[in-house]
């Protein structure tokens, strides 16, 4: 009885053992076929862009490859394509004269981005909304639009990136309606785009986004004046150095250093200072405002 | 020790695309991707102009850069980064480089860059 159930237990554990090995077998055999496609379409996309490049055509009359098409309609695939394009485009400067084929090449992504946007899987949602502004893709940026307070983090969290990138300054509107905290990174990378490409500070937009009520929108808003050496806010700065929220009002503290603060500025200061010394006391706001304060009376 | 025109240590995507523009203007050029490759190929080659990115894996860019004054005393050096601090541009260029350009690129002016040299 008991040799017959250890034979049972054998041929048991040489099963699993024999299902591993094919498994293993399987998923090494898959990875050797994803790095010879992965290498293929590198050689080719190089092979293109030398030969593509300075045509000048119309990206109208530019006809993306079959080989490529059939890149591009594999969601993985297209990953390789995008992070490629991305590659290329970092390094050099893409005009739509000398690089159209590129161009073209993303009118046929962006019918497959939609359908992941559209997806339900966050993943593919976030990652197509990547590829989107990395590509300057911004067909469907109604879409994306749409969901920069969705509920998952990593989508909305791209789709606000996508919206600075495609509207700039037009884009900090939807600060004072966004539902969901931005992350210190979110922030950084906010203001990073913002700086990388549109360099000029444009008023019109950002007073409606100081209007946001939330900290961390507030904190943006900060981050956003010292970034872009911002003159005509100190008012908005001094108010938040005595804002409740602890993040807010260190953000401001930093400031302090980077701003000349004139005759109405200092008088704003002082009594603010004075209207928050009776609710609170913080110490290293004492050791700051204190000297300044003093220095100017 | 062979003589060549060209090295490129740069991503190896970016490098084959230059690599064929360097090689359609009739000039010869190869490409590297690691300091270990550099290692290599500068062992066997001699080289006019390295087309380098200013951060390279396995070793520290001053070493780096100093490493290619010594072991190619001759060679023209451009550097190519996406840093943009006026400050990293001066230490840089006090180690001794002909061209220090941030990215993105105009390929137009990094071609002229190249055969300003070569």
């Amino acid at each position: 009885m008991l040799e017959q159930q250890l034979i049972q237990l054998i041929f048991l554990l040489l099963l699993i053992l024999g299902g591993l090995w094919l498994s293993i077998g399987y998923s090494l055999l898959r990875r050797r076929y994803r790095v010879k496609r992965k290498k293929q379409l590198k050689e080719q996309v190089i092979q293109y862009v030398s030969i593509n490049y300075t045509k000048s055509l119309p990206i109208s009359k530019f006809v993306v490859p079959h080989w490529l098409q059939g890149y591009i309609k594999k969601s993985r695939d297209l990953r390789d394509v995008a992070n490629i394009i991305i590659n290329i485009k970092d390094f050099f400067i893409t005009d739509r004269d000398t690089w159209s084929f590129l161009f073209a090449t993303d009118v046929t992504v962006a019918k497959e981005l939609k359908a992941d946007i559209k997806s339900n899987n966050w993943y593919k949602k976030s990652r197509a909304i990547w590829i989107s502004y990395e590509l300057d893709i911004d067909q469907n940026l109604d879409l994306i639009a749409k969901l920069n307070s969705h509920k998952h983090i990593l989508v909305r969290r791209e789709a606000q990136i996508a919206l600075v990138r495609f509207l700039g300054w037009k884009s900090l509107r939807i600060l004072p309606y966004v539902k969901f905290p931005i992350s210190l990174w979110q922030q950084i990378r906010i203001v990073e785009k913002l700086h990388q490409y549109y360099p000029k500070f444009d008023d019109t937009f950002f007073k409606k986004a100081i209007q946001a009520e939330s900290p961390s929108s507030r904190e943006l808003c900060l981050r956003i004046i010292r970034r872009f050496h911002v003159q005509n806010y100190n008012w908005y700065a001094i108010q938040e150095l005595f804002s409740e929220h602890k993040y807010v009002a260190n953000m401001a503290l930093e400031l302090l250093d980077e701003l000349s603060f004139d005759e109405d500025d200092l008088k704003l200061l002082g009594q603010h200072y004075q209207a928050y010394k009776l609710r609170a006391n913080n110490v290293v706001l004492d050791q700051k405002l204190t000297p300044l304060l003093q220095a100017n009376n | 020790m062979n003589s060549s025109t060209v090295l490129i240590v740069l991503e190896d995507i970016i490098a084959n695309v230059l690599k064929n523009f360097v090689e359609a203007s009739g000039k010869d050029c190869t490409i590297a991707t690691t300091f270990d490759e550099v290692e290599q190929l500068i062992a066997a080659n001699n080289y006019q102009l390295v087309v380098t990115e200013l951060s390279v894996d396995g070793i520290f860019t001053n070493e780096y850069i100093d490493f290619l004054h010594q072991k190619l005393p001759e060679a023209k050096l451009i550097v190519v980064t996406q840093m943009e601090h006026q400050n990293v541009k001066d230490d840089i260029e006090q180690l001794g480089i002909e061209e220090y350009i941030t990215l993105p690129v105009d390929i137009r002016t990094l071609k002229d860059k190249i055969f300003k040299y070569v």
